[in-house]
C-alpha cells in the first residue's frame, strides 16, 4: 500500500492503493474510508470487475460524483411507498406478505442499497452522493401490519425503510403502539410526520376563515413533529403529505417549520435537482406483478452529457 | 588460511547481495512501467467513454509511475482544458437555451456543464431554478402600510396577515418599518377567497376576446398587468390577443402591422412559431408576386434578357412556381428567335437550351438553329478546301477554324488545319 500517492482534483481526494492478498472492496474501503460499508465508491470508481493481489485501485477519499452524473445519463432515486400489508388477500393499498416479501427479496438480490431520508435530502442538496442503485422505501400511515409483517421481513433482508405516520391515529385498533414505533425508531427505521390528522393541507374547509385554517395546519405540522421526537426521543425533519398534495403555500410553511424534506405521492424517480419540497415516491399497489414494480425503480436516466 | 577462507565467503555473499539488489531494482522497475501502462490505459478507456474527470485523475495518478513526467503533464494539461471549454460550452448553451424558453434543452445543457465541472456554482443554481418554482414575492414596505393593509393588496383578506408576520419572522402587532423586504407566499386559488379588481377584469378581457373584440380585451387585459404587472393570466391573454391580431393582419396582407404584432408575442408562446412561419411564407409569396410582375412588364416591353433574370431569382425561392416556369419558356423562346432572326445562331442556340424541350416550339426552333449552324459550318468547309486547292493555306486555315467554332464536331475540319499548318511550316523553312 502506497498512501503516499495521491491528488486532488475538482475537490475530490484520490490516494492509490496496491492490493494485497485477501484485499477486498469493502477491506479497502475500512482501511482508507473507515466505513466498509461504503465499498460502493471504490467499485463504482474503478473500471475493474475483481481485485487481485497487487491490483492498482484509486480509493476516492471524498464524494466524486454527488450528482450522480455520467457521459450517457444520470443517476434518480426511486422512492417507493406502501401503504398496509395483509396476511390474506391484497387490495388497491393493500399488498400481500408474499407479494412484499418477493418485492423485497428482489431489491436485496439486484443489489439495491437502502437509504434513509436524510441521505436523499442530502443528495438533493448536493451535499452526499449514493450508490448507484439506491432506493428509499416508505410506509404510509402507522398500521399495525408494518410492524406485524413488514417489519420482520426487512430485517430479514437487512433492509431499512422510513415510516411517515399521522400522530393521531398511533395506538388506534389498526394502529402501532408509541412503543412499536420506538423499536423500529431504534432499528435504524426514520419517522416522520403524516401530519396529525392527516388532513388534505391544501383545501379550506367550507366556511373556514384562512386564519383559522392557517393556524390548523401549522398546528398539524409542528404538534405531530413534537410527539414523534417526544415519543420515539428522535428528531421528525421529513414529512409526507397527506394524500400526496401540496402547493406552493403549503410547501412554503413545510420548508418555513424547519421541515428538510416533503414527499408527495406523484410517481417517478428522483434526480438530484427534484424540490426537496416536492419528492416523488410511488405508491406499490396490492395488484403489482413483479415487473409492475420493477417499472417504478428506476436507477438512472438516459441523455447524452457530452 | 581462516582468514582467506573469511575474505572469500565474505566476497561471494557481496557479489551475491549486490545480484539480489540489483534483481529488486529490474523488478521494481518492471513493476512501475507496468502500473504506469495500465492507468494510461484505463484513462484512455475513461476518456473514450466521455468520463473525462476519471481519466484525467487516471492520468494524474499515473505520474507517480511516469519515467517521463513532462510527456504526462502535456496530456493531463489538454484533457484540463478540453473539461474547462466543455463545461463552459455547455454552460452558454444552457443559457442561450433558458432565453429562448427551450427549458428541456436548457437543463440538458446545465447538467452537461456541471457533468464536466462538479464545482459549477452557476449551472447548479440555474438547474435548481428551473425545477424548484419560486415560492415567494417580494415587497418593499412603503410608508403607512400595515400586515393588513399588505394583507389586502396581496390576497384580498387581512386575515392573512398572520401569515405575513409569520413568514417574515415578525411578532404580532410588529411594526413595518419603511424599505423592508418582506417575503410574500405565493398562494393558489384554493386558498384565496375572494376575487380581485385583477380576477375580475381578467374575465372581462376573457371575454371580449371571446367574442372577438380584440381592442377591448387588450384594453382589459393591459388595465391587470397595470395593477400587477406578474400576471401570468394577463400576460398570456396579451399574448393570445397579439397573436390572433397578427394572424387577421396576415390575412389582410398588412405584413408590416403583423410583423409588430408577432415582435410583442414572447418566443415559446403557444403556435407563435407557427404565425412566425406563416408570415415568413406570405412574406416570401408577396416577394415572388412583386418580382412576377416585373418579369411581366419586362417581357411585355420586349426585354426577354432581363425578364429571364428576373426569372432566375423567382425560381430560386419557389422552384415549382408554374407561372414562372412557364413566362420563363415563353420568353427564352422568344429571346432565342429574336437572336435566330438577327442571325446570331449560336447565342440563340445557347438561350433556347435553357428552356424546357416540350414546350411549344422550342424543339422546332431548336432544330432550325442546329440546321442553319451546320449550314454555314458546311460553307465555311468548302471555302476552305478552295482556298486551299488554290494554295491559299492562310485562308483555308481561316474557314476551317470557322467551321470548328460553328461544328467543333467537324472532325474534317480539325484534320485539314493540321495539314494546312504542316504545309505551311515547310514552306517557311524552304523560304
Amino acid at each position: 500500500m502506497q498512501s503516499s500517492k495521491e491528488l486532488t482534483n475538482n475537490d475530490t481526494k484520490i490516494v492509490l492503493a496496491e492490493t494485497k492478498k485477501g484485499d477486498s472492496f469493502s477491506s479497502l474501503a475500512l482501511t482508507h474510508l473507515n466505513d466498509a460499508s461504503k465499498e460502493w465508491m471504490l467499485r463504482e470508481y474503478n473500471p475493474i470487475d475483481r481485485l487481485l493481489p497487487g491490483s492498482i485501485v484509486l480509493i476516492p477519499k471524498t464524494d466524486y460524483n454527488r450528482a450522480g452524473l455520467y457521459a450517457d445519463g444520470f443517476q434518480t432515486i426511486p422512492v417507493i411507498s406502501y401503504h398496509r400489508l395483509t396476511k390474506g388477500n391484497a387490495e388497491k393499498l393493500v399488498v400481500s406478505e408474499p407479494v412484499f416479501e418477493a418485492q423485497i427479496r428482489f431489491l436485496r438480490d439486484s443489489g439495491f442499497s437502502p437509504i434513509s431520508p436524510a441521505q436523499l435530502i442530502n443528495f438533493l442538496n448536493y451535499r452526499e452522493q449514493l450508490p448507484q442503485k439506491s432506493i428509499l422505501i416508505t410506509f404510509n400511515g402507522g398500521w399495525r401490519s408494518i410492524y406485524e409483517i413488514a417489519y420482520p421481513i426487512l430485517k430479514k433482508y437487512k433492509m431499512k425503510a422510513t415510516l411517515f405516520i399521522d400522530t393521531d391515529f398511533i395506538g388506534g385498533k389498526k394502529a402501532m403502539s408509541w412503543e412499536q414505533l420506538k423499536k423500529m425508531a431504534d432499528n435504524g427505521f426514520a419517522i416522520g410526520s403524516l401530519t396529525k390528522t392527516h388532513r388534505d393541507l391544501t383545501k379550506m374547509k367550507k366556511g373556514e376563515s384562512f386564519d383559522a385554517y392557517f393556524n390548523i395546519i401549522k398546528e398539524e405540522l409542528t404538534r405531530s413533529r413534537d410527539q414523534i421526537l417526544e415519543k420515539t426521543g428522535y428528531p421528525c425533519s421529513y414529512m409526507a403529505y397527506p394524500y400526496g398534495k401540496t402547493n406552493a403555500f403549503v410547501s412554503s410553511l413545510v420548508q418555513k417549520l424547519g421541515f428538510k424534506g416533503a414527499f408527495t405521492l406523484s410517481r417517478g424517480s428522483v434526480p438530484f435537482y427534484t424540490d426537496p419540497y416536492k419528492i416523488n415516491r410511488s405508491m406499490v399497489y396490492g395488484s403489482f406483478s413483479l415487473d409492475q414494480f420493477r417499472k417504478n425503480l428506476a436507477v438512472f436516466k438516459r441523455t447524452d452529457l457530452k | 588460511m581462516v582468514k582467506s577462507s573469511c575474505l572469500r565467503f565474505s566476497l561471494h555473499l557481496f557479489i551475491i547481495l549486490g545480484c539480489i539488489g540489483v534483481y529488486h531494482q529490474a523488478s521494481a522497475d518492471v513493476r512501475q512501467e507496468e502500473n504506469y501502462l495500465l492507468l494510461q490505459t484505463r484513462a484512455t478507456d475513461l476518456e473514450r467513454k466521455g468520463e473525462l474527470n476519471r481519466a484525467l485523475e487516471h492520468l494524474m495518478m499515473s505520474r507517480y509511475f511516469s519515467s517521463d513526467n513532462a510527456l504526462v503533464d502535456e496530456k493531463i494539461n489538454v484533457l484540463k482544458e478540453k473539461i474547462h471549454d466543455a463545461a463552459e460550452k455547455q454552460f452558454k448553451a444552457g443559457m442561450t437555451y433558458l432565453a429562448e424558453n427551450k427549458t428541456a434543452n436548457a437543463r440538458r445543457a446545465f447538467l452537461s456543464a456541471l457533468f464536466y465541472n462538479p464545482g459549477h456554482r452557476q449551472a447548479l443554481n440555474q438547474l435548481k431554478s428551473l425545477t424548484i418554482p419560486p415560492r415567494f414575492k417580494h415587497y418593499t414596505v412603503k410608508k403607512g402600510d400595515t400586515p393588513n393593509t399588505i394583507a389586502a393588496h396581496f390576497y384580498h383578506d387581512e386575515t392573512w396577515k398572520d401569515a405575513i408576520l409569520f413568514f417574515n419572522n415578525l411578532a404580532p402587532g410588529a411594526a413595518l418599518p419603511e424599505g423592508m423586504t418582506l417575503n410574500i407566499p405565493i398562494a393558489g386559488r384554493e386558498i384565496i377567497q375572494k376575487k380581485s379588481q385583477e380576477d375580475v377584469l381578467l374575465s372581462k378581457a376573457r371575454a371580449l376576446f371571446k367574442k372577438g373584440d380584440n381592442r377591448a380585451a387588450l384594453e382589459a387585459a393591459d388595465k391587470v398587468l397595470s395593477l400587477d404587472p406578474s400576471n401570468r393570466g394577463a400576460g398570456e391573454l396579451t399574448a393570445a390577443i397579439y397573436l390572433k391580431m397578427a394572424n387577421q393582419q396576415i390575412e389582410e396582407k398588412q405584413y408590416a402591422e403583423a410583423k409588430d404584432l408577432v415582435d410583442k408575442v414572447p418566443r415559446g408562446f403557444k403556435n407563435r412559431k407557427k404565425t412566425v412561419a406563416r408570415l415568413d411564407a406570405a412574406l416570401q409569396d408577396a416577394e415572388i408576386e412583386a418580382m412576377l410582375e416585373d418579369a411581366w412588364t419586362a417581357f411585355n416591353a420586349g426585354d426577354y434578357e432581363k425578364t429571364i433574370h428576373i426569372l432566375k431569382k423567382v425560381q430560386s425561392i419557389s422552384p415549382e412556381n408554374k407561372e414562372a416556369i412557364n413566362l420563363f419558356n415563353t420568353a427564352t423562346f422568344e429571346y432565342a428567335k429574336k437572336l435566330y432572326n438577327e442571325e446570331k445562331d449560336l447565342s440563340a442556340l445557347a438561350v433556347i437550351e435553357n428552356a424546357d424541350k416540350k414546350y411549344k416550339g422550342v424543339e422546332s426552333l431548336t432544330q432550325k438553329i442546329e440546321a442553319r449552324i451546320n449550314a454555314r459550318a458546311q460553307e465555311h468547309y468548302r471555302k476552305g478546301v478552295k482556298y486551299f486547292l488554290n494554295e491559299n493555306l492562310e485562308q483555308a486555315i481561316f474557314h476551317w477554324e470557322a467551321t470548328l467554332s460553328l461544328n467543333p464536331d467537324h472532325a474534317k475540319a480539325g484534320e485539314n488545319i493540321v495539314k494546312a499548318r504542316r504545309l505551311l511550316n515547310k514552306i517557311e523553312k524552304i523560304e
